[in-house]
């Protein structure tokens, strides 16, 4: 009886991970090849260039914010980054984009944690204006670097496993640590949860948000160089719907917009579900159009059963105390 | 939280017979990443692919590339594995089908190009391409823009395609190389249409209507997707394009177009037949699996442009798309 309660609160708790299983069970009977060491090795890569920036959005919704310029950033730093390797060489253009990520960050947390003013519109504000850098920058041309050791790096692999995908495990791992071990993680969940509460507890709230955007601005140039790299190639397009894919992976995991709770883990979760769920339905051979039908209908599904099970939660305890 | 799951696993069901029943054909199956899957002209491209391609016995998968060259990448590295009989490849940019196409060429799976052209590094090694010749397309549309502006000259808008593709990039050079010899015609506005999106096209000419009110003289549109919101924001503005006299040429010919010529309110459009692209880039990848056209052979199954007015619109309605 005990087993079974047990198996039931797990299930209750972690319906991504279950929902994962089935569909893993599914797609592996229902579309040839799914489970084969290479296919699973593809929807590694497939959910690893954008996996790495999920993690550090994590980290800003738990903390309170989101921040919709991620994307404008990615397309920017591709092609800041093909155009300047072109132009003074890989290194100089690693060093100059992270910084213009980071700088991209810290101009986003200032304007939200000093001056107050909301993440929505400063965010949405900053994504219009790099779009416009960047297709002022090169007058919307694409460009390419065509480098066959940065090509084959960032399309190789080490022990089997892609090299994109190792960006994308030890960012995880290490978001997961922060989060869960460390001070600043803790402090991250607490200004997310009540600001003012965290700012009671002498929490430097202000830092933290700031802090919020300059990770993940620094995290989105790292991503955005590993897509250059792969890609051969920068252009103002990459990345254009990195921000909603994101933030699904990351709500489908279970983390929650309000702030103030959600995991790593839990956004691994998701960004996996998603990458299996997309790599299935392409399996199956289905149509674009019904892929999107399925795709959102059950995103709709998994996410309905996440949040009942929430709500009958709190209830349940709401009842017993 | 039981008829969810109910439904989940219904859903589930329905998807694993559709995969095995999918998974059992005889006939050779094609699959094709279509980059602008959603743009206007690419449905009836779409629809023409397709019922060629049973035409001549080839299962066709069409899925959506989201503009997106990591995306395509992702796509075509699953359909690899999945162990198709063919590929069509939409590119989203020429700059970012370098690693695609060499991808494709290791696979050792017979492809094809279609309507955009991949990156010079790599277009030699591929087995063709079916498309129009965009620079032609832009010169034709220049070079009406010379013939009908006369020796007094004008001010042209030209609404683009979306930044960074290579109809876009290669339309606009080819107006650019005729209209730039030219000093009494001036270019005041240019700016691309995210998505050759006719509902941003028409907000964009809004921003042109309020800005220049009528005060120009010729247009240029990269396709009649966004002619067609060109049009409607001129209407909503109470402009009236035969009597202030502004001229209009797009390329595409579709309905909108055509509906134009003949109401005597738009000049023409270069053409550019969907259906015969979608035919063309089937063939094109029936002939590459048939063993007619090999890599390297980088052929070019060539689209006709002719410039369709009201002298000659009867002989192309209903081909355009």
């Amino acid at each position: 009886m005990k087993k079974k309660r047990d198996f039931g609160s797990f299930v209750k708790s972690n319906i991504i991970i279950v929902a994962l299983a089935v569909f893993v069970l599914l797609f592996s009977v229902s579309a040839k090849g799914f489970l084969t060491v290479n296919n699973i090795t593809n929807i590694l890569l497939q959910i690893s260039t954008y996996g790495i920036v999920a993690f550090a959005m994590t980290i800003s919704i738990i903390g309170g914010e989101f921040d919709l310029s991620v994307s404008s950033l990615m397309g920017f730093i591709t092609l800041l980054f093909t155009d300047l390797a072109k132009k003074a060489g890989v290194f100089p253009a690693i060093l100059v984009c992270l910084a213009v990520g980071l700088l991209t960050g810290l101009l986003n947390g200032l304007m939200v944690s000093r001056l107050k003013m909301n993440a929505f519109v400063v965010t949405l504000g900053m994504m219009m204006f790099i779009k416009g850098l960047a297709l002022t920058y090169t007058g919307g041309r694409p460009n390419n670097f065509p480098n066959p050791a940065l090509n084959s790096f960032a399309n190789g692999s080490l022990l089997r496993i892609p090299t994109i995908t190792w960006f994308f495990l030890i960012t995880f791992l290490a978001v997961h640590l922060i989060l869960r071990y460390t001070r600043f993680g803790r402090n991250v969940y607490a200004t997310g949860g009540n600001p003012t509460v965290a700012r009671m507890a002498g929490v430097n709230v202000e830092f933290y948000k700031m802090m919020l955007f300059v990770i993940l601005g620094f995290v989105t140039s790292v991503s955005a160089i590993l897509m250059s790299m792969r890609l051969s190639a920068g252009n103002v397009l990459y990345g254009s719907d990195l921000t909603m894919s994101v933030i699904a992976g990351i709500v489908i995991g279970g983390t929650s917009m309000a702030g103030g709770s959600g995991s790593a883990v839990r956004t691994f979760w998701g960004t996996l579900f998603i990458g299996v769920l997309f790599n299935g339905l392409q399996r199956l051979e289905i149509q674009a159009s019904w892929q999107d039908v399925i795709k959102g209908a059950i995103l709709i599904m998994v996410i309905s059963m996440d949040t009942i099970m929430a709500q009958r939660k709190v209830r349940k305890t709401i009842v017993r105390d | 939280m039981k008829k969810l799951l109910a439904i989940l696993l219904a859903t589930m069901l329905v998807l694993a017979m559709a995969g095995s029943a999918m998974a059992e054909g005889g006939t050779r199956k094609v699959f094709f990443t279509n980059a602008f899957y959603t743009a206007p002209f690419c449905d009836p491209l779409n629809n023409a692919a397709t019922a060629y391609a049973q035409e001549n016995g080839v299962e066709l998968t069409i899925v959506d590339g989201q503009g997106d060259a990591s995306v395509q990448l992702d796509q075509i590295k699953t359909a690899i594995d999945q162990g198709y009989d063919g590929i069509i490849y939409f590119p989203a940019d020429a700059e970012g089908s370098i690693t695609i196409v060499n991808t494709l060429n290791e696979s050792g799976i017979p492809y094809a190009i279609i309507d955009s052209r991949v990156d010079a590094s790599v277009a030699d090694t591929i087995y063709g391409f079916a498309g129009p010749d965009n620079i032609q397309m832009g010169e034709a549309g220049g070079q009406a823009c010379v013939d009908l502006l006369g020796e007094e000259g004008g001010k042209v808008v030209c609404m683009m395609g979306a930044a960074g593709t290579d109809p876009a990039t290669n339309r606009q050079q080819g107006f650019v190389n005729i209209v730039s010899q030219h000093d009494n015609i001036e270019i005041i506005y240019a700016e691309n249409v995210e998505g050759w999106d006719t509902a941003i096209a028409m907000s964009q000419m809004q921003d042109v209507i309020t800005r220049f009110g009528d005060d120009y003289d010729f247009i240029w549109c990269h396709d009649d997707g966004i002619y067609q919101g060109v049009h409607q924001a001129l209407e909503a503005a109470g402009i009236d394009e035969a009597e202030s006299g502004i001229i209009s040429v797009g390329t595409g010919c579709n309905a909108a177009g055509v509906a134009g010529i003949r109401g005597g309110y738009h000049y023409g459009d270069v053409l550019h037949s969907a259906k015969e692209e979608g035919q063309l880039g089937v063939q094109l990848c029936i002939d590459a699996m048939d063993g007619k056209v090999k890599p390297g052979d980088a052929v070019w199954y060539k689209c006709s442009s002719p410039l369709v007015t009201i002298e000659n619109v009867d002989e192309f309605d209903g081909i355009g798309w």
